[in-house]
């Protein structure tokens, strides 16, 4: 195991070692840069940063499709957003009750905090039951096709933002 | 009196607050599932009762012995499914009813083993579950069974596989939620062997063990490891009380 807040060769940050080395380890001004410069490997989606309780940036600087977006949250190999949430996806008959209604989001929601929840909701609520969908760290047990993969790649995620930006309660 | 009152408030609600909800999955059937698995002509895991008791008949390996000439009736096993998983001093491990057919089987009846969810291999753990139907679930899990009944805890509690959920997640936490179309049950175990519709079969703890684990993208258990056992000690052990239901009808 590294030592806590010491980025490993090989892997992008965290957000976690992101924020220590924000708050505790500016000091060492060589270690972000020296951590972003030994990325590249490893699968995990973009490093971000998250400002008050959203994610500005889009992640790896990826444009979203909401049409694109839409068919992530539906497929049930890919978002499968709909086993939990409520979403205007008139051809799926069953949806979950797990989290939110989701079908006007983008009145409640920018799309900044949207990225933060989809992302790395967690960051926010460790007892979630919402995984992180722009992580593979931390996880046990993986089974082998999915090892060392986030859930979802930084476009899928973008684009699922961009659709559910666009969600006022207006869609059937 | 008023003081009384407050007294035996706070003993029932507490006495729940001790107990989780460990309702059967039964009752989360409707009227037609529990038709089904109330009437033993209908409910289809019957047939693997039947299956069972001819093979419970049949004479196998080099003495040609069945399990009756050993056994006698199926119902002198009455009061063993109920108490499965349990631990083994001499051998030092776990044990459930599959693992202690599939000893007996190949040990003392020295014939050709049965593999995991065979059909045979599940129409004898249904026969012989079937028996304790009624019995509510009572493991040991102290003593010697203890270290093995913290490690079932810890991996229920564990988060596991790409979606980083683990068994409490969605069996205490979630519990009465509904994921998609289904709605999700306290996780007891005392309707296996069960037949689910999802399934179009029947199946054991252990393959709903893996069901559940395939839907969180984690990896597979080896079902007769210690760590398969110690989660399904924990799983039993959370069902205790409950009478056993095999073979039980769920969606
Ligand atoms: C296993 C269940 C589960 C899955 C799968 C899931 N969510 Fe969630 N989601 C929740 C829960 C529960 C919450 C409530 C907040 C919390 O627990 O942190 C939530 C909250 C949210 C929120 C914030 C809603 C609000 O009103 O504040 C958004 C946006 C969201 N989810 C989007 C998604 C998207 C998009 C996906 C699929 C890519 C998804 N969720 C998959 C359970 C889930
Ligand atoms: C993502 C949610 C989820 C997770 C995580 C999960 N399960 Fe399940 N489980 C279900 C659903 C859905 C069902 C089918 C409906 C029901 O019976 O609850 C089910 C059914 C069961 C049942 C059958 C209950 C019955 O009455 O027949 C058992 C036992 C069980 N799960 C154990 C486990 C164990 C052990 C784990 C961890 C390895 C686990 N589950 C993890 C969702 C989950």
């Amino acid at each position: 195991m590294p030592a806590a807040g010491m980025p490993v060769p090989g892997r992008k940050l965290s957000v976690i070692e992101m924020k220590r080395i924000r708050l505790g380890r500016t000091r060492h001004g060589g270690l972000l840069l020296l951590a972003l410069l030994a990325s590249g490997a490893g699968a995990d989606c973009a490093t971000f940063e998250i400002v008050g309780d959203g994610i500005t940036l889009p992640l790896g600087g990826q444009t979203g499709n909401p049409e694109a977006g839409r068919r992530v949250a539906a497929e049930r190999q890919r978002g499968d957003c709909s086993i939990c949430h409520q979403l205007p996806l008139p051809n799926d008959h069953f949806h979950g009750n797990v989290g939110p209604d989701l079908t006007a989001i983008s009145t409640r929601l920018t799309p900044a905090q949207i990225r933060l929840r989809v992302a790395a909701n967690r960051q926010m609520n460790p007892e979630s039951v919402m995984p992180d969908y722009c992580s593979s760290r931390g996880r046990h047990e993986v089974a082998g096709p999915y090892a060392g993969e986030p859930i979802l790649t930084d476009q899928e995620i973008e684009d699922v933002v961009a659709w559910l930006s666009s969600l006022d309660g207006s869609a059937p | 009196m008023k003081c009384w009152l407050l007294l035996l408030l706070l003993a029932t609600c507490c006495a729940g607050a001790d107990q989780p909800d460990r309702r059967s999955g039964y009752s989360l059937l409707g009227p037609d599932l529990r038709a089904l698995q109330d009437d033993d002509f209908a409910n289809p895991g019957m047939l693997w009762v039947d299956r069972g008791e001819r093979l419970w008949n049949a004479a196998s390996g080099p003495n040609q012995q069945s399990c009756r000439d050993c056994h006698g009736d199926p119902v002198n096993l009455r009061d063993l499914a109920n108490r499965l998983p349990r631990f083994d001093a001499t051998t030092n491990r776990l044990d459930n009813l599959d693992m202690l057919i599939r000893q007996c089987r190949t040990q003392r009846q020295q014939a050709e083993a049965l593999t995991h969810e065979s059909e045979d291999l599940l129409a004898l753990t249904t026969l012989v579950a079937h028996q304790s139907r009624g019995l509510p679930l009572e493991v040991v899990v102290d003593g010697p069974a203890s270290t093995a009944f913290e490690q079932g805890r810890a991996s229920f509690e564990r988060r596991r596989g790409q979606l980083d959920l683990s068994c409490a997640d969605c069996h205490e936490k979630l519990r009465g939620a509904r994921l998609r179309g289904e709605t999700i049950s306290a996780g007891m175990v005392n309707g296996f062997p069960l037949y689910r519709l999802t399934w179009e079969g029947l199946g054991s703890r252990q393959r709903m063990i893996r069901w559940c684990n395939e839907a969180v993208r984690a990896k597979p258990m080896d079902p007769e490891s210690q760590r398969a056992l110690a989660l399904e000690l924990y799983l039993a052990w959370r069902s205790r009380g409950l009478a056993l239901e095999a073979p039980a009808v769920r969606r």
